[in-house]
């Protein structure tokens, strides 16, 4: 019994010691993407100006596989001694929803939500010369139509669930065309194979302005600061069951002050106009939000993607 | 005339002395990186990437690019010193450039890979300058029904890949469609064939594959001698440079191996492995002498590695002309782009024409870079021949670790790889070749996820495969190809078991 509490006593004693002079040595962020995406890209910039930051070397470190719940294991298990953090999506950080995916041995409440950091974008895209110039024409065609087959990333992403979202209030089928990304679904879209899709943003920057491609809308809540003349989803009267992003993720156990602290560079970096710029070059959006808001975010989008899920029938 | 102006003006650009040098260190890290086993350019890049974050765009994408297209003229050393391909691309440059070595004659294999590489690559330069916009236009026009059927072809040119029995290698084919299938399904979102291993729900790696497969289970298979001298090695290193005969049977492969590789290159997910395939495919099925194949020719090494160089080039054209990127490394070039604010895209070309000129032209240098760099090294790597079994072999089993770890930075790929090279070991001693088996694996994929994809956009109908002349047509080809190769193989067949019964 007293060796229990002198261990208790010893441990709330030294992670207190840590925090205040935390970092001391090397943090690694963990990133469950292969390298060479724009969401490997969009770590990078942040470690490199989390580095900058805390004045300690930050190293990245692509632990991809298991549909990214991977990486959310590492985190999941590592030692809360906030050296050890993800940089996880909406899959790795609530892996409970995706069960009839993909069943991963941890979920939320083994991580510890630190700060929201960025949000990738998806766009409703078609061909430019395409009848289509609104999500309300796109509608009124999918009405008259059997159906309106469309190029996702799959029945587990944000684009298949804006679509049928779409199609449930509008009456709208939409069938899904589930590419492996967006490097095919780009080609299918340009070469007339599906009449519209949901790439990533970045994906299809140049060729919109090259006039190639049209956006109708993003998904997203709020205008993009980068294309603030596209409407959003959601301000043409969708509501979006969650929206994607991307945060910096702690081992539960981690002591509240060291997440404070990276929640307090990740505003500063988040409001740097050089970190904006960099970001929204590569057509991702900036969204920060402190633990307490995240936290709140993330369990809203955990019921409302679970109700989703059910509707659809794809639960386990 | 205006070509030539622009390409005076990259010239101009990319031997600024900072471009020079970040040329250099490209090609020189991307054969470093092409020359051990397993280690792929990708992880070299993107260590490298938040260097480039600070220099200017162009000097990061001519150092990035020289690692992709330097990693390809490596990737062949260790395949035909040691039959461990350096890169997937390089699998194919096993089967007979390792035959080679085995006849003494590694020299001249690793100078027809280098030459066939630059040659290679230079052309596919030009067809680059040339054709970018018309070509990009092609690439799009290639839809589910039509990326299925060229699969499809690509999938019947394993019988080409066999040395023994064309059944064998069917077999092998069909296990290497069943591994493709492990992991989550593309099409549904479900994992397939995971048992519940986290470290399969993305599928098995392709690395921790061709590493167990040809890596481990070469090692294996020569412990059993390990203490037999090894004469053959030890037998005339006399030529370091391809002869005159060596060239007069490459040049044609060289030349189809460009064509092939070009064109494969430009679609998006066909690539340089593929290409690599196909060229020892057309090799074999065009030679005078198709017996001589596995068994040391040197069109099997020319004709692939021109091929994946080919490829590496025109790889760049989905990239600049229409922002799409072909593979990993292309989505690695493209991220390093938009970071620095430039659209890869059908505008780079107008609005940044310094990036595309100067790094065509500093493609141009590099190229000549590697084959300066290239050629004396070869005398190197024919002595590595001679370091005994027991210090060599440990050696290439720990790259294999680092290669297979460095991936994913799990350990799990790590066993994968060892269940592979015990397999792989157990096939080779019954007479089961590895190629095909890789071939399948890399092919199952975008064969399925086409086929899926083409028949829910036909709603079902499977006229699309028929009614289309891009769908046709090759279907139609594998189809010839499949019976004129399995019939006369399994008479052939026959008439050797007879006569070696006389």
């Amino acid at each position: 019994m007293c060796a229990v509490v002198f261990f208790m006593v010893s441990i709330a004693f030294n992670t207190g010691v840590r925090a205040a002079s935390y970092p001391e040595r090397t943090i690694t962020l963990i990133v469950p993407y292969a390298p060479g995406g724009v969401t490997d890209l969009g770590a990078r910039a942040f470690a490199d100006a989390l580095q900058r930051e805390l004045k300690q070397t930050v190293v990245v470190v692509n632990k991809p596989g298991g549909g990214t719940t991977i990486g959310g294991n590492t985190i999941a298990t590592a030692k809360p001694d906030g050296y050890t953090l993800g940089f996880l999506p909406t899959s790795a950080s609530i892996p409970e929803v995706f069960t009839y995916f993909n069943e991963a041995p941890y979920t939320s409440k083994d991580l510890k939500p630190a700060a929201r950091v960025l949000g990738p974008v998806l766009a409703i895209t078609v061909k430019a010369d395409s009848p289509y110039n609104s999500l309300k024409d796109l509608v009124e065609a999918g009405k008259k139509a059997k159906t309106m087959k469309m190029a996702t990333h799959g029945k587990s992403t944000l684009g298949y669930l804006v679509l049928r979202t779409v199609g449930k209030a509008e009456k709208v089928n939409f069938t899904d065309v589930p590419f492996a990304g967006d490097s095919q679904i780009v080609p299918a879209i340009l070469g007339g194979h599906v009449p519209v899709g949901t790439p990533a943003y970045p994906a299809i920057k140049s060729l919109v302005d090259a006039k190639q491609l049209k956006v109708l809308a993003l998904c997203l809540e709020k205008r993009a600061d980068f294309a603030p003349n596209v409407p959003t989803v959601a301000e043409l009267g969708y509501k979006l069951a969650f929206v994607s992003y991307l945060g910096i993720f702690a081992p539960k156990d981690t002591p509240d002050d060291i997440v404070k602290k990276l929640s307090d560079a990740a505003r500063k970096i988040t409001s740097d106009a050089d970190f904006r710029t960099k970001l929204n070059n590569m057509g991702t959006q900036v969204t920060y939000q402190d633990t307490a808001a995240f936290r709140k975010s993330i369990s809203s989008y955990k019921e409302n993607m679970a109700a989703f899920f059910k509707e659809e029938g794809l639960v386990k | 005339m205006s070509l030539v102006h622009d390409l005076f003006y990259g010239f101009g650009i990319a031997m600024q002395p900072w471009n020079l040098l970040a040329c250099f260190l490209g090609v020189f890290i991307g054969t470093l990186v092409g020359v051990l086993p397993g280690i792929g350019p990708v992880g070299a890049m993107s260590l490298l990437l938040p260097i480039t974050f600070g220099i200017s765009p162009v000097t990061g994408i001519i150092m990035l690019a020289g690692i992709y297209y330097g990693s390809m003229y490596g990737g062949s050393t260790t395949s035909i010193l040691v039959n461990i391909p350096g890169e997937a691309a390089s699998v194919v440059t096993c089967l007979d450039g390792h035959q080679m070595a085995l006849k003494g004659r590694a020299g001249p294999a690793l100078g027809i890979a280098a030459f066939g590489s630059f040659i290679a690559g230079t052309l596919g330069l030009i067809g680059l300058m040339f054709l970018a916009n018309i070509l990009a236009r092609v690439a799009v026009i290639f839809g589910p029904a039509e990326y299925f059927a060229l699969m499809w072809l690509g999938l019947s040119l394993v019988t080409y890949l066999t040395q023994g029995s064309v059944l064998k290698g069917l077999t092998m084919a069909g296990l290497g469609l069943f591994l493709s299938l492990i992991g989550q399904d593309v099409i549904t979102g479900k994992v397939r064939f995971a048992f519940g291993l986290m470290g399969l729900v993305d599928g098995v790696g392709l690395v921790p594959l061709v590493m167990g497969m040809f890596g481990v289970s070469e090692v294996l298979l020569n412990l059993e001698n390990l203490y037999e001298k090894r004469e053959v090695m030890k037998t005339r290193l006399r030529e370091l440079l391809p002869n005159r005969e060596d060239w007069k049977r490459s040049a044609a492969p060289i030349g189809r191996g460009t064509l092939i590789g070009f064109f494969l290159g430009i679609l998006p997910g066909g690539g340089s492995v593929i290409s690599s395939f196909v060229s020892y495919a057309t090799e074999k099925k065009l030679s005078k002498h198709p017996e001589e194949f596995g068994k040391g020719a040197i069109e099997g090494v020319a004709g692939p590695e021109s091929a994946n160089n080919a490829a590496s080039s025109s790889g760049f054209i989905p990239l600049f002309s229409l922002g799409i990127p072909a593979n990993v490394i292309m989505a690695l070039l493209l991220g390093a782009l938009m970071i620095h604010g430039l659209r890869p895209g059908p505008l780079l070309i107008t609005e940044n024409p310094e990036v595309f000129w100067g790094t065509v032209a500093s493609m141009y240098m590099g190229n000549v870079m590697l084959l300066v760099l290239n050629l004396p090294l070869i005398g190197l790597w024919v002595q590595i021949l001679k370091v005994p079994y027991r210090t060599l072999f440990p050696l290439i089993l720990l790259f294999c670790f680092i290669g297979a770890y460095s991936i994913s930075a799990n350990t799990f790929d790590l066993y994968i790889m060892l269940v592979f090279g015990i397999l792989g070991y157990a096939f080779r001693k019954m007479g089961y070749e590895p190629a095909p088996l890789v071939l399948a694996f890399i092919l199952g994929p975008m064969l399925e996820q086409n086929l899926r994809q083409a028949l829910i956009l036909s709603e079902g109908s499977m006229a699309v495969f028929v009614t289309r002349p891009l769908t046709a047509a090759p279907l139609l080809v594998s189809l010839i190809l499949l019976l004129s190769t399995i019939l006369p193989s399994l008479r052939r067949k026959r008439k050797e078991v007879i006569t070696e019964e006389d």
